[in-house]
């Protein structure tokens, strides 16, 4: 018998939610239990659409890593051939180290190359580039420093950021390779890119040899610091000269010391080039150590 | 009268099921995860081979405690460079510095390697280490000696630590190796251009390990 108080039970708040909520399951499941029709998966877009090709799967084994260590190689050495090529150095104490930082790669290319073959895998040779890094990560910079109006500071910037960089890709892939042979080929190499990093900072900042725990942020410039000044002709409300902009040397904005740290280290290196915004900020790249999206897998182009 | 009472009551049935069925679900999983997991090795990946250890073996264990007093050698070569005695040999403050953070540095180092080598790691020096290192230099000679000697001692570590990679199982111990090698070239290379050594292209492309210290010598 439907009673008042039989309906207030249906009726209430409480019923409704629970009715409400078994109704959403339900579809939830029925749409799980749909068929995979063709045609009927896609979801409706406005215009043409690129469709999603997903990833093949890929094995990371010491081969890969290998092939990327040499592919990273032939990404230093191509991109000091651009900063000689282009001029961007003009500092030939650096110019020279660069020279001898080149022809090193292209050992540490070859000693990697034959590693890999050693291991069965597929060497990556002739040397060329990791067209990942180079594209994505280090041709960027090169043209930031292009139109930097101080690119010998910043060219010398970017050569410490990639020797750091390169001794902390040697360190990480120690953790990473199987074989303890081949973290000791890594090594050979990384405490030699450590080498150049050192030597690079030590003549580019030689009054501060070690480093601090003080953040880049909070180092200021040393008095008598080089500095390069530009007229931006920024517009301006203000009676007087043009706008101007002042650079400082690669030094200041970032840190290049040879002994930065007590252990090697492997986090972001930040790397601050190019030419300033209107607000007189230069853009930051940040730096890390191959990962993922730049392993050179098995099958894969070099 | 519907109260708080009867509603718990009236909606016991209803939460029974949603627990029976969360248990089912929950079960369901585990078993799923279980025989995933008990699947045959080859079945989940072709290529996987025996990983490597993580943590040092037995095997490794009497690497790593000589490489500990390896850098206590170190450390103890180090400690006659006291602020009296750099400033008496006239370096100017970059070198000073240098000098004065290589013994902080290899204590790390040393204390590091305790760390990981866990209970009943050696806690000596070693006199063999300190001759080869010619630590009584530190001590007695001149500005440049020192300098020359200081840069030695530091090749002589690199080396040591690089041929411990190539010795080592364990991947933490070989990551911790990994991270103390650099930082010593770094300091050899500061060394040499502290003393005005050129780096061109004569430097070698790669270490070699020629000058490591055997283990079986430290302890």
């Amino acid at each position: 018998m439907d009673t008042d108080d039989t309906a207030q039970h249906w009726l209430d708040r409480r019923g409704f939610l629970r009715v409400g909520g078994l109704t959403i399951t339900g579809a939830v499941v029925l749409a799980a239990c749909g068929g995979d029709d063709e045609g009927t998966t896609q979801i409706p877009v406005a215009g043409e659409s690129p469709g999603y090709v997903p990833l093949d799967q890929q094995t990371v084994d010491d081969n890969v890593l290998l092939r990327t260590a040499t592919g990273f190689e032939g990404s230093l050495v191509d991109a000091y051939q651009k900063l000689l090529q282009n001029n961007f150095l003009t500092d030939p104490q650096i110019v020279s180290l660069v020279q001898t930082f080149q022809a090193h790669h292209i050992e540490h290319a070859t000693t990697l190359a034959a590693a890999t073959t050693a291991n069965g895998g597929v060497a990556c040779t002739p040397l060329q580039p990791n067209a990942k890094i180079t594209d994505h990560y280090l041709q960027p910079v090169l043209q930031a420093i292009a139109a930097s109006p101080a690119r010998n500071e910043d060219a010398k910037a970017f050569v410490a950021a990639l020797e750091n960089l390169a001794a902390a890709t040697h360190q990480a892939l120690v953790q990473s390779l199987s074989q303890p042979a081949l973290r000791h080929s890594v090594m050979s190499i990384g405490g030699v890119e450590a080498r150049h990093a050192a030597i690079v900072a030590a003549v580019i900042n030689p009054e501060d040899l070690v480093g601090t725990v003080a953040p880049v942020e909070d180092a200021a410039a040393p008095e008598g610091t080089p500095a390069t000044t530009l007229v931006t002709g920024l517009p301006t409300t203000a009676p007087g000269a043009a706008t101007t902009t002042t650079l400082p040397a690669a030094t200041a904005e970032n840190q290049i010391v040879a002994i930065p740290t007590a252990f090697g280290f492997l986090g972001v290196i930040p790397l601050i080039v190019g030419p300033p915004d209107e607000n007189g900020v230069r853009e930051t790249f940040n730096f890390e150590t191959p990962s993922l999206n730049s392993l050179l897998y098995e099958g894969e182009t070099c | 009268v519907d109260n708080p009472d009867t509603i718990q009551g009236a909606s016991t049935p209803a939460r029974a099921t949603r627990r029976t069925l969360l248990r089912a679900l929950g079960i369901g999983g585990a078993v799923a995860a279980v025989s995933v997991a008990a699947r045959p090795a080859s079945a989940q990946d072709a290529t996987t081979t025996t990983s490597p250890p993580l943590a040092p073996t037995q095997s490794d264990r009497p690497l790593l405690g000589a490489l500990k007093v390896a850098e206590l050698s170190a450390v103890e070569a180090y400690s006659v460079l006291t602020p009296e005695r750099l400033a008496a040999l006239g370096y100017d403050a970059p070198t000073t510095e240098v000098l004065s953070v290589l013994g902080v540095h290899h204590r790390s180092y040393a204390e590091s390697l305790n760390a990981l080598y866990g209970p009943g790691a050696p806690m000596q020096t070693s006199d063999k280490v300190l001759s080869a290192m010619n630590a009584a230099a530190l001590a007695t000679g001149d500005a440049a000696t020192v300098l020359a000697t200081a840069q030695a001692i530091e090749e002589l570590l690199v080396d040591t630590h690089l041929v411990a990679i190539e010795n080592t199982q364990s991947v933490e111990m070989a990551a911790l190796l990994a991270s103390i090698l650099p930082v010593e070239a770094r300091h050899a290379t500061v060394l040499a251009h502290l003393q005005g050594q050129p780096y061109d292209s004569s430097a070698p492309a790669e270490e070699d390990g020629a000058d490591a210290l055997p283990a079986a010598e430290i302890l």
